[in-house]
């Protein structure tokens, strides 16, 4: 016979929701980070890109801050990665037949959603993380170790907030859509919304501050090379750039908290 | 602890905007220790039990754990925190060990302290004997492991009311009889409902059953009272092996040297050489799914009492 568990205090319910938070981007970040399509698809991309890096020549500068924000320009290729990897986790409970279990258990969908994200993003995020400390670990060792503090803040101000975009869209909307006409999706709107310039005519975000590739940061903070911006005559200024940032993370957060209130009115937990 | 109020009030369930009842005005309320809860497939078995574990809404009608009714968001989510389910539809993380698994659902059963849900994970792990195993990812496991798992974490929280839905399925007669065993073993103070097609799984475990047919309650009292349906209308008909089968509802069919015998639910003699046998679980309940018994409408038992 089981025994009735002695607990030391009754937990508060925010205390509990964090709790219930982290566990499950703990659990989501271990069984993420250890599917091998997650490194291969994502390195792959950063390796098929900065294999010729562009623009032609950047790597020979001997301005730090220049020399990192264009490398951060040829990871633009990986946030496709990250968000094909994890566009099937929205539907992962259901197709294990795991839905019926964790309804069952008195935690709502709120802790979840947001450990999923949480957890399965920042696993998929990983393997960008550890190509980018690889890549200043040999800058460092080519042009000491003045580069790390600058790399460091590159990564997190171009790199790092389209991956979180990209992330929380990737594991929201695909309960409307279903995986793959969510990567569909998700490649359309990328090479449209972030490498289609005006130069083509065609409408786009590319070189405004609701793009996802931090170009503004890039070229604002960073003195980085211009593309899309500068054809729309553009030179970003410290507001647009902060701007830039925010827009992709209250995005990040309006698809999590939509989905959120969605997934909640539909859930009897 | 003690055994919970479950009082299930003319619980309906519909689907497709009405078109199906799956529950049609379902009423009972169920006692303490094992209670089987039979019927066909299709009869409404695994929407009863998702309803009374807050994973499925009820169309009308309630169902009240101590007087809790199982309405809102809270008061569900009061219930589920006592609440223990094993579904029918087992998944698992196939790349979490079975102790990752037990620790991540304990955390969601609100079991928040690191020290607690440790001991109560090696606790379950040691009943349900996956101790040895447990840092091995569950992919690895056989299917009477997983279902292991399955029972494990519905244990987590000491649940007072354990549901479990065809936990049997697909095991080896060992595996099964250990499973078997083991729902005994828990249900001691606490109401455990079983769920099963293996009407000898009830017989050996629980003394209450609920037979549930097209969504309404066939039968509920104990276990007993199912076999005494079919008394006096079970019989032995032997027939050559090349003859035409009866048409009667029949238990089972064993080939012989004389001729095939066949054991046929009858109310009245089938044939004049008809050996008339006394009846078991099994007869009672082929018996009343093929509406032969006296009396279909609920009967009580002295546990099972109707509302």
């Amino acid at each position: 016979m089981t025994t009735v568990l002695q607990r030391t205090a009754p937990p508060t319910a925010a205390r509990t929701w964090w709790a219930k938070t982290v566990a499950a981007a703990r659990y989501e970040y271990l069984m993420q980070v250890r599917r091998p399509a997650v490194w291969v698809v994502v390195v792959g991309l950063i390796a098929l890109r900065c294999a010729s890096p562009f623009p032609p020549g950047f790597t020979s500068t001997t301005d730090n801050t220049f020399l990192v924000a264009d490398w951060a320009g040829n990871f633009m290729l990986c946030p496709i990665g990250v968000g094909a990897v994890l566009a099937d986790r929205a539907w992962r409970e259901s197709r294990l037949g795991l839905s019926d279990l964790l309804t069952s258990t008195p935690t709502g969908i709120g802790p979840r959603l947001w450990g999923k994200a949480i957890g399965a993003g920042a696993a998929t995020i990983t393997p960008v993380a550890v190509a980018w400390v690889g890549l200043l670990g040999y800058l460092t060792a080519q042009r000491g170790a003045g580069v790390i503090p600058v790399g460091l803040a590159a990564f997190a101000a171009i790199i790092l907030p389209g991956l979180i975009f990209i992330s929380a869209c990737s594991v929201t909307i695909p309960y409307l859509t279903g995986p793959v006409l969510y990567r569909l999706g998700l490649f359309g709107y990328w090479v449209w919304g972030n490498m289609v310039g005006p130069r083509f005519g065609i409408p786009t975000p590319a070189g405004t501050p609701f793009e996802a590739i931090g170009e503004y940061p890039a070229g604002a903070w960073f003195h980085g090379t211009l593309f899309d911006a500068r054809q729309r005559g553009i030179t970003p200024t410290g507001g647009e750039a902060v701007l830039s940032i925010a827009f992709l993370l209250l995005m990040a957060l309006a698809a999590l908290v939509i989905t959120q209130l969605v997934l909640t009115r539909r859930s009897p937990s | 602890m003690t055994a919970p109020n479950v009082t299930i009030t003319d619980l309906t369930v519909t689907f497709r905007r009405g078109e199906i009842r799956a529950l049609d005005g379902i009423s009972l309320r169920l006692p303490v220790g094992m209670v089987g809860l039979l019927g066909p497939n299709g009869a409404g078995k695994t929407t009863f039990m998702r309803v009374l574990t807050g994973v499925l809404l009820p169309t009308s009608g309630t169902v009240a754990v101590d007087g809790t009714e199982l309405t809102s968001r809270s008061q569900r989510r009061e219930v589920k925190a006592t609440t223990g389910y094993l579904p029918q539809e087992l998944g698992l993380y196939p790349d979490l060990t079975a102790r990752q698994f037990l620790d991540y659902m304990a955390l969601l059963k609100g079991i928040t302290d690191r020290r607690a849900r440790r001991v109560r994970v090696n606790e379950v792990l040691e009943l349900v004997s996956l101790s040895d195993v447990a840092n091995r990812k569950v992919k690895g496991y056989s299917g009477g492991m997983k279902r292991r798992v399955g029972i494990a974490q519905a244990i987590l929280n000491d649940p007072r009311l354990l549901i479990v839905d065809e936990p049997t399925v697909g095991l080896d007669p060992e595996e099964r009889l250990r499973f078997r065993s083991l729902l005994a073993r828990l249900a001691g103070d606490r109401t455990v409902l079983l769920s099963t097609h293996i009407v000898d799984d009830i017989v050996q475990t629980c003394p209450n059953v609920v037979v549930i047919e097209r969504g309404h309650v066939a039968f509920q009292g104990a276990i007993g009272d199912l076999a005494t349906r079919a008394e006096g209308m079970v019989w032995h008909l032997t027939q050559p092996a090349t003859a035409v089968p009866p048409t009667l509802p029949t238990v089972n069919v064993t080939p012989g040297m004389t001729g095939t015998t066949y054991r046929v639910i009858s109310s009245g003699t089938p044939a004049p050489d008809a050996e008339r046998v006394s009846a078991t679980v099994e007869d009672g309940y082929i018996a009343l799914m093929h509406a032969i018994a006296p009396e279909r409408a609920q009967h009580p038992g002295p546990n099972l009492r109707a509302i």
